[in-house]
């Protein structure tokens, strides 16, 4: 499959959510090793599970 | 990224500041650095390497970074400073790296550092915002990977190793870093790890009983995945260590004279095994596809025989039809005369006895049908016979394999032996370090099986308990809006992966393509070069009746070639931004600053060189002696040149002068001219 193929055969949700989820990881791609970083990759997760806590309970 | 300035502050031959200013306009991208050797062409190659990472790669090491004249000159006890520092614009915001190291003067011409060397990293936004890292170095990295750098800013004698295996894991780096992918993988991992983690968490707070239970075993499981992950990569990285160190040993036991033989021989030994490998697999295919498509024959002979044997039968009794003819029977009906000159009259005996043999005949479809399954079981046998041949065809072939394997196998242990064994104190000891290293590789390789098989049982466990858990934690209301999150959750992780691995399959396929089109341009050789599924990139020939022959020994200029077509294609696919996916790539621009990159190549490849890669970059930067710009370089680069910058060399005496090596100075110095003297 390719990329295209991958996100036109999901929902439009998924696809909605998938791009946010990016932006939200690609603000923090100049650290180098994030996962040492432990702050951070918390900060990075927490903002996803609100991201996905609030599109449900919307 | 595209560099705008370079300044260099009491670096090597640079005293005090002097800054050069690079082109980048579209069709006039090239700035050629001229100068004589010595004049200080690596020392700028070097100081972009030491002002983003902090180190240089020297042949005399990294002591006397500092300019010999700003220590002369300086009181004892007083502080120097000395500092390179990049301007370059990169998505949009303009860069300005800054490394500095004080060093304070001791006596005479000893100085002592002090304290580390400092990057500061600050850019100016698109908005005009102002703003600073707080982790300058591994920004600095996420911008051009240190492990990457020296393929964008390379001597070009060195950088034949790309096209080496062991280079894979850099290349698989190079994609997933500099093509922005490490988002959509880092993504997928929080959503696997942790995401999913927190919602189940809640969900289990909103159950009870055996759900929990089920979520807790889930946990434990998805952490055995995780660290059995980590185990694999670390395996991996060790062999490709061990194999590195092996490679280094070889090349060792190469260049010392009492080894060579043995050890080229080796190398041939090793090639072949190699090659035998591929054909014993191969066999192994061929086998296991002929079985699969008519390995029935073997079980058809009896029974072929058998249904030969009934219809025979059958026919001599008359149930089935004489291999006669049933029209043959009707046209002597017709002419009312037998084939033994009776006349067939009606109602006569003669005729009633042909009309019976008619009968016993058959139908036309049954007389069909009977000779056409008595041809079929002549056949049968034929395609049985030839199946059979071919299989032992196959056995012959994989007997043989085995048996040379066996051979060169034991002449490879005579070899470690005799040079085990050898006189020579350096041989003794690479060879006993050498076969460590096949020991630990072994080892390893054994280790990374294992370790893939409890991958594989607990990824089929993750598979049962989460369809376990979906079942248990339907049934309560209560958990009901966790479950949805946590489907979310995983359905989105589910997508990611996908996406992630179609963008490194994608991106891998069109790097690819396009080493392979730039590998073909410039090498005269009926050869083409290709990423694989491993990220080893890999040049193959076609070899009349084998079919494609991956090449093994590549010249020195071959893997100058195969790099450089790497190196173009990457910084060329990097700037890509035409997909409709682009929105994910991060992608950019990156500039190939080259010193000497023509050195082993001939006068064609130099000039077919210079003419494809700046095609594929938006900044080159060319450093180059009189020598090697002149000819095919010049020739092809020049209409593309937009601007020139000289490296004058001054020295209280010089042997000849010239118009870059100037005598009369009070002490030695480079001094940086914007301008070419030709």
């Amino acid at each position: 499959m390719t990329p295209q193929e991958v996100l036109d055969s999901t929902s439009p949700q998924i696809r909605k959510l998938l791009a946010e989820v990016i932006k939200i990881e690609q603000e923090y791609q100049h650290y180098k090793n994030l996962s040492s970083v432990k702050t951070k990759e918390r900060e990075v997760c927490d903002r996803i599970v609100k991201l996905l806590s609030h599109d449900v309970e919307s | 990224m595209r560099i705008k300035s370079l300044t260099v502050n009491n670096f090597r031959q640079f005293v005090n500041e002097s800054t050069i200013h690079f082109a980048s306009t579209e069709g006039k991208s090239i700035t050629v650095i001229h100068g004589e050797n010595g004049s200080g062409k690596t020392t700028l190659l070097n100081a972009f390497k030491w002002g983003f990472y902090g180190y240089a790669d020297f042949d005399t090491g990294e002591k006397n970074l500092l300019n010999e004249h700003a220590i002369s000159r300086a009181a004892s006890g007083a502080q120097i400073e000395m500092s390179v520092e990049v301007v370059f614009v990169h998505n949009a915001c303009e860069y300005t790296a800054r490394r500095q190291q004080l060093f304070k003067k001791v006596e005479g011409m000893r100085v002592e550092p002090v304290g580390g060397s400092v990057l500061e990293l600050s850019w100016i936004g698109p908005n005009g915002s102002y703003e600073k890292a707080t982790n300058a170095e591994n920004y600095m990295n996420q911008i051009l990977p240190e492990t990457m750098h020296t393929y964008f800013f390379f001597n070009g004698e060195r950088i034949e190793k790309l096209a080496t295996q062991s280079a894979a894991n850099q290349i698989r780096d190079a994609i997933k870093t500099l093509m922005g992918l490490e988002a959509v993988d880092r993504a997928t991992e929080h959503l696997d790890k942790y995401v999913t983690k927190t919602f189940k968490k809640e969900l289990k707070e909103q159950s009870a009983g055996e759900l929990d239970d089920i979520i807790e075993e889930e946990n434990k499981i998805q952490d055995a995945i995780t660290s059995l992950n980590g185990e694999i990569k670390q395996t991996k990285e060790n062999l490709t260590s061990y194999r590195d160190d092996i490679t280094a040993i070889d090349d060792r036991l190469t260049s010392i004279k009492e080894a060579a033989t043995l050890q080229e021989e080796r190398r041939n030994i090793d090639s072949r095994l190699s090659e035998i490998g591929q054909a014993l697999a191969e066999n192994s295919g061929e086998v296991l596809q002929i079985i699969g498509e008519q390995g029935f024959l073997a079980f058809l002979q009896e029974p072929g025989d058998r249904v030969a044997k009934i219809l025979d039968e059958k026919r001599r009794k008359g149930e089935l039809p004489y291999r006669v003819k049933q029209q043959f029977i009707e046209d002597l009906l017709k002419r009312k005369r037998c084939l033994c000159e009776r006349d067939l009259i009606p109602g006569e005996q003669p005729h009633s006895a042909v009309e019976a043999f008619k009968k016993s005949t058959g139908g036309q479809q049954l007389e069909e049908a009977f000779i056409e399954t008595f041809g079929e079981l002549k056949q049968l046998r034929r395609v049985r016979s030839a199946f059979f041949q071919k299989l032992r065809s196959l056995s012959g072939r994989k007997t043989s394999l085995r048996n040379e394997r066996e051979f060169l196998s034991g002449r490879l242990d005579s070899i470690s032996s005799e040079l085990s064994s050898s006189a020579v104190e350096d041989i003794n000891k690479l060879e006993a370090r050498r076969a460590q290293l096949e020991e630990w590789i072994e080892e390893c390789l054994r280790e990374e099986g294992r370790l893939n098989e409890k991958l594989r049982d607990n990824l089929e466990r993750q598979t049962e308990v989460s369809k376990e858990r979906k079942q248990l934690s339907a049934k309560s209301k209560h958990a009901h809006t966790a479950k949805q999150k946590l489907e979310l959750a995983e359905e989105l992780a589910r997508v990611s992966r996908a996406f992630y691995e179609a963008l490194s399959r994608q991106t891998r396929e069109k790097l690819s393509t396009r080493v392979d089109k730039t590998f073909r341009r410039i090498l005269r050789k009926d050869y083409w070069a290709e990423i694989d599924e491993d990220y080893t990139l890999q040049v193959f020939k076609e070899l009349p009746g084998h079919g494609p022959q991956l090449v093994v020994e590549k010249s020195t200029g071959e893997s100058q070639i195969t790099s450089l077509s790497f190196i173009g294609s990457i910084v060329s696919l990097a700037k890509d931004r035409e997909e409709p996916t682009a929105q994910y790539f991060q992608g950019g621009v990156f500039p190939i600053v080259m010193d000497s990159p023509h050195g082993s190549l001939d006068d064609t490849h130099k000039e077919l060189v210079a003419k494809y890669i700046p095609e594929l970059a938006d900044q080159i930067i060319l450093m180059a002696s009189t020598s090697q710009w002149k000819g095919p370089v010049e020739r092809e680069c020049l209409p593309r040149v937009g601007k020139h910058v000289s490296l004058i060399h001054h020295a209280p005496t010089v042997k000849q002068e010239s118009h870059y090596t100037r005598g009369g100075a009070e002490y030695e110095f480079t001094e940086i001219e914007e301008d070419y003297n030709g």
